[in-house]
């Protein structure tokens, strides 16, 4: 190699480099107003709206796919351009109406005549049914759900009484069938469309239902690159006014230092996700020029599972001890930094009979010391799960760490991945952990059943099974009586709030960091959002 | 000694010398000479800056981050030394077992270090913790099985030259019992490259706690570690409290760099003809 | 032994190496926790439904038939599914493989680019102030965390200097990727023509490619200035020397040439550190390759592309390895009698 060769090969870094930095100027070109740019970290996953999904896939199908009603949004006061779901509050969709009959057992919906699927068939009550009967028998997860909480088995309680008039015969009345009829996941299908990807092995399209979308939105997807980003287009002749936005690009960006630089930058519109950033980094947010910041209270609860199948936590005595020696009074400002709402009780605060009096517990380590004293069990060292990425819970525990130890306990904190963690929850592997739960349901009883009830396998991660409020979570829930409804939820909570069954951590606000000049956001309980009416200025 | 006159007089090898004494000497004397805590949470002086009290800053639990960092000197030696003993101890033994015994034990040996050697060391090191869950002990297995083959084949090339030697036939023929050859004979020639790589080593060993932490699979809090120290506070570059992001980084950085320089030099010295190789 | 000899044993070597591959990261699918079936049936799942998905994925089969079935698998393409995609693991890596190649190829570039003139200066000054540096550089590049290095680049060169592009992947928003040949969008638009996709992706290679360069420089830097010194001490040297040659002459010329020979055989081992490299890189920049799939996959403990990701690694590092070994017999013979 001579020196002229040599000189070149080491001047091969420097040339990429030049042409590299000749791009620069088109860094700053602007940005298509009518275009929304979102960062997260999930993929789609599956698109069947019956299955149960990622982040990725759920918010797709919300915008992708219509359903039969809409939970109903409000302006929040003092904070213009936001809106929020309201409790038992719906909006029309693809029902233009709706009644009950038979006391409530049975719900007629009216649907609207001039929607049509891309095909060009129209959306009438056959393919509501199709979809209701789908989630019934399709291998999804609303063939366990519509049962249990809306007392359906079988497709022929799903009637088509004319062409757009479309009813649900429930057993008895249900005071979550609104609810549960709103779910993303009974978004509505075209029923030949779907046939026409059916197999035998497959009857109800899984498979192409997994990958394509198969009804009406106010957006279609026109790119799912996992691991690069997913583009929505707005669907032309939409049955409604068309969005503002014409384009949704969601990015893929896995690392969360980058997240917060490009909303600094103002490089992306917003970040969203589960969490998407850390209470702290949008506390570092706050006040960022060109940036805002959204957060409402939600109904997500955190807290400190305790196995109260295991000792020493089958003790009722060391739950309380364990109540009363958290420390909230440090987690709430320098975990949450004040996106949270300190818990109260095992049911969500917006929750309707939720009781904000009832729970005695605050942080006060010499109680604490005396109910452990009284309680005769001999704490020890026992492992406290938490989940890789979810950084609350990860500084939560060190918080909750040093103060187990002063009750005895030698606390040694494991980390697990998502599934991991979840496989030993189910078996009753965890001794303590962290634990959160959303309702999509806004329901006290839909969020009792599925926490406390002995029979709830796999949600009941505590392991706590007492006949008493299992009888009572049987009658009420679906009982319509709002009084009696809300009366015997003080019950249950009295009766778990004494148990001590939980350690009581926050309920998580939902925040969002986003350009300052986006408007429109609007946050539903089930938390994944739509991005109809969201828009500049 | 003319490997510490070479280390003394090569200028960056004294340098990298240094640092790794002070390193040994701060985790030796740990809780001596901190001033804090290092686990306790302070709700007080959570996120405080550098100052005359902290002298690193604190952390988001207002832990002393000085007094994290002496502390985590100990956990981070202790991975590095542990792994690399391990790796050292089941390498020799796998090495000597295959050269000595040859024909096929050494040929399953030889495509079982194949197998591991296929693997970069790090992707192995990820797919192993993964597989067992990031415990301390975890993480310094996966480290120790990805470097088992690097002294395997020290040794057992070693092995195969005595074995061939005439003074080796001789020495058995004379009764010597093996172990004695072993001692005698194999492990003098195999003592300088198996330093220079347990260098080596160790550095890298310090390195690969530090990513698996950053991809969610390091050793696991409250531990103060540097790896995940540094994982965690390089979130803090965009939030302002750059003291998080610098001061783990650089302990990590500065100890690496000093084993390396350090190994660098005893190679050139003790094994000029593991040059450059690993 | 002639070179055909050397190549066909060789070659055979790498068959038992490769079945011990996946041996190994089968035991590591089987050992991993968080039952895929699990993870399949979604969290509310009933005890028959998990039960039935066990079956249908052969989990209840016994290890040496899953193995078995692994392979079969493994030889007809068949990687299994993604969970988190919902995708044939095939079709992701071949959507990402281009990616990890071109961000591989860059940082070899610079690597080398940076390396060789490091290790060259560094002997050449030996034992002066340059030496020194060029040490430090070359060996500071592999003592520092990469995503400590990958995060600090981005915060000085995107958000404080603004110079850098946004780390969104390997595109600018408002570029279409040029028409696919090789799926590496440097080539591709070099190909076509497409000056605007050419910048835009230089750009973006920029620093993910910078800073893995400098971490796996090392080994390059030290080798070239051993053999180098080695060379310079060498007797045909001094009598190039006494020649009269300039030094140019002597060190750009032969002594160069010849310390480039042993090079060949750290390529091999750069190409390991940059597949390892990659999984940390390529989540600090959001680079849409192989190393991020992996990472997201491991966290929603998605056994499939992990296992697979890992045997991909493997067997490409089994094949580089063999490729630098025919290379290096070819150069310089004497290896073959080894």
């Amino acid at each position: 190699m001579d020196r002229r060769s040599f000189l070149k090969v080491s001047a091969t870094g420097a040339v990429v480099g030049a042409a590299a930095t000749a791009a620069l100027p088109r860094r700053s070109q602007a940005q298509d107003p009518k275009t929304l740019v979102v960062a997260w970290d999930t993929d789609i996953d599956t698109l069947d709206p019956a299955f149960f999904k990622a982040v990725g896939g759920y918010v797709t199908v919300a915008n992708c796919y219509d359903t039969v009603i809409g939970w109903k949004v409000r302006p929040i006061p003092g904070k213009p351009g936001f809106f929020r779901s309201q409790p038992a509050e719906w909006e029309p969709m693809i029902a233009e109406s709706w009644s009950k009959e038979k006391d409530g057992a049975t719900l007629v919906f009216k649907i609207r005549r001039n929607v049509k699927f891309p095909s060009g068939r129209p959306v009438n009550a056959h393919a509501v049914k199709y979809c209701f009967d789908r989630g019934l028998q399709s291998p999804g997860y609303m063939r366990l759900v519509i049962p249990s909480l809306i007392q359906v088995s079988s497709p022929d309680q799903f009637e088509v009484r004319d062409d757009y008039t479309f009813a649900i015969n429930m057993k008895a009345p249900s005071p979550m069938a609104m609810d549960v009829v709103t779910l993303s996941n009974n978004a509505i299908i075209d029923p030949d469309e779907a046939k026409a990807h059916a197999t035998k092995d497959d009857p109800w399209a899984s498979e192409w239902l997994k990958r394509n979308i198969g009804g009406v939105g106010p957006y279609r997807l026109v790119k799912n690159e996992p691991g690069v980003e997913i583009v929505l287009e707005s669907t032309k002749g939409y049955w409604r006014p068309a969005p503002y936005f014409e384009r949704i690009v969601l990015k893929f960006v896995p690392n969360e230092t980058d997240r917060v630089l490009l909303l600094k930058k103002k490089a992306i519109d917003m970040v969203v996700g589960r969490p998407g950033l850390s209470p702290k980094n949008v506390k570092s947010l706050e006040g960022e020029p060109g940036l805002k910041v959204f957060n409402v209270p939600d109904t997500t609860c955190h807290w400190l599972c305790m196995n109260a199948s295991k000792p020493p936590f089958d003790n009722v005595k060391v739950r309380q001890a364990v109540n009363y020696a958290i420390p909230l009074q440090a987690i709430m400002p320098n975990v949450l930094y004040g996106y949270g709402t300190p818990m109260k009780s095992p049911v969500p605060h917006l929750t309707p009979g939720y009781s904000g009096t009832l729970s005695p517990y605050k942080y006060d380590i010499e109680k604490a010391k005396q109910l452990v004293r009284e309680s005769g069990a001999t704490p020890g060292p026992v492992e406290l799960a938490v989940r890789v990425g979810y950084t609350t819970h990860e500084q939560a525990s060190v918080w909750i760490q040093r103060e187990l130890e002063k009750l005895g306990f030698k606390v040694a904190i494991v980390k697990e991945t998502d599934a991991a963690f979840r496989q030993t929850a189910i078996k009753g592997g965890h001794a303590l952990s962290l634990e959160s739960f959303q309702s999509w349901v806004n329901d006290p009883w839909y969020h009792l059943v599925f926490n406390f009830h002995t029979k709830s396998k796999f949600t009941n991660a505590s392991f706590y099974s007492n006949p008493v409020l299992d009888k009572l979570i049987d009658e009420a829930m679906h009982e319509t009586d709002l009084k009696k409804r809300a009366g015997n939820a003080l019950v249950a909570q009295k009766i778990l709030i004494d148990d001590a069954v939980w350690g009581f951590l926050w309920y998580d606000s939902w925040t969002r960091v986003m350009k300052a000049d986006l408007t429109g956001l609007e946050k539903r309980w089930d938390t994944f959002e739509r991005y109809y009416a969201a828009r500049r200025g | 000694m003319t490997a510490w006159r070479r280390l003394a007089h090569d200028r960056l090898s004294f340098v990298g010398l240094v640092a790794l004494g002070l390193v040994a000497l701060a985790a030796g004397s740990a809780p001596w000479i901190t001033p804090y805590d290092p686990d306790a949470p302070d709700a007080e002086a959570t996120l405080s800056s550098v100052s005359a009290h902290h002298w690193m800053g604190t952390d988001v639990y207002g832990r002393d981050q000085l007094s994290r960092i002496v502390h985590a000197s100990r956990v981070d030696l202790l991975v590095a030394l542990g792994a690399t003993a391990m790796a050292l101890t089941a390498g020799t033994l796998i090495g000597a077992l295959s050269g000595y015994r040859g024909g096929w034990t050494d040929q399953i040996v030889m495509r079982a270090i194949d197998a591991v050697m296929a693997f970069p060391a790090f992707i192995l090191a990820m797919g192993i913790t993964a597989a067992l869950g990031n415990t301390i002990t975890n993480v310094v297995v996966a480290i120790a099985i990805t470097h088992v083959p690097i002294y395997t084949r020290v040794i057992r090339g070693e092995m195969l030259k005595v074995r061939e030697m005439e003074y080796a036939e001789a020495a058995r023929t004379v009764g010597n019992p093996v172990r004695r050859i072993v001692l005698r004979h194999l492990l003098p020639n195999c003592v300088p490259p198996l330093i220079v790589q347990a260098t080596l080593a160790m550095g890298f060993a310090i390195l690969t706690v530090a990513a698996l932490s950053f991809i969610g699979l390091g050793i696991l809090p409250p531990q103060s570690e540097w790896g995940a120290m540094t994982a965690e506070g390089a979130g803090n570059i965009v939030s302002g409290e750059w003291w998080l992001f610098v001061f783990p980084g650089l302990a990590i950085m500065v100890t690496v760099l000093a084993f390396n320089l350090v190994g660098d030099t005893l190679r050139d010295v003790l094994d000029p003809r593991m040059r450059g190789v690993r | 032994m002639g070179f055909e000899r050397y190549l066909l044993r060789r070659i055979a070597l790498v068959v038992p190496t490769l079945v011990g591959v996946t041996l190994i990261t089968f035991v590591l699918t089987y050992l991993l926790p968080g039952n895929p079936a699990l993870v399949k049936a979604g969290s509310l799942a009933t005890p028959e439904h998990i039960a039935e998905m066990e079956h249908k994925m052969g989990l209840d089969q016994p290890i040496y038939v899953q193995y078995g079935r692994y392979v079969r698998g493994l030889l007809s393409g068949d990687l299994g599914e993604s969970t988190s995609t919902g995708r044939p693991v095939l079709e992701d890596f071949r959507q990402r493989v281009p990616a990890t190649l071109e961000l591989t190829l860059a940082s070899l570039l610079i690597a080398v680019g940076v390396g060789i003139p490091l290790g060259v200066l560094s002997a050449v000054h030996r034992d002066t102030l340059v030496d020194h540096v060029s040490r430090l550089i070359g060996v500071g590049g592999v003592a520092m965390p990469s995503f400590w290095t990958g995060l600090l680049l981005i915060y000085v060169f995107f958000y404080a200097l603004g110079v850098a592009p946004a780390p969104l992947g390997r595109l600018g928003p408002e570029i279409t990727p040029p028409t696919r040949i090789t799926g590496l969008y440097v080539v591709d638009a070099l190909v076509t023509g497409n000056g605007r996709a050419l910048a835009s992706s230089l750009h973006h290679l920029m620093l993910p490619a910078i800073t893995l360069g400098f971490a796996v420089m090392a080994p390059l830097t030290r080798m070239v200035r051993a053999t180098m010194l080695e060379i310079l001490e060498s007797d045909f040297v001094k009598a190039a020397w006494a020649a009269g040659l300039t030094p140019r002459q002597v060190i750009y010329g032969d002594a160069l040439r010849n310390a480039l020979i042993p090079v060949i055989t750290v390529l091999g081992v750069i190409f390991g550190f940059l597949m390892a490299g990659n999984v940390v890189v390529e989540i600090v920049y959001a680079w849409p390759g192989l190393g991020n799939y992996a990472v997201t996959s491991l966290m929603t403990k998605d056994s499939g592309p992990i296992q697979s990701f890992v045997l991909f690694v493997a067997v490409v590092y089994v094949l580089v390895n063999l490729a630098v070994d025919l290379l290096y017999g070819l150069v310089d013979p004497r290896i073959r009698l080894r």
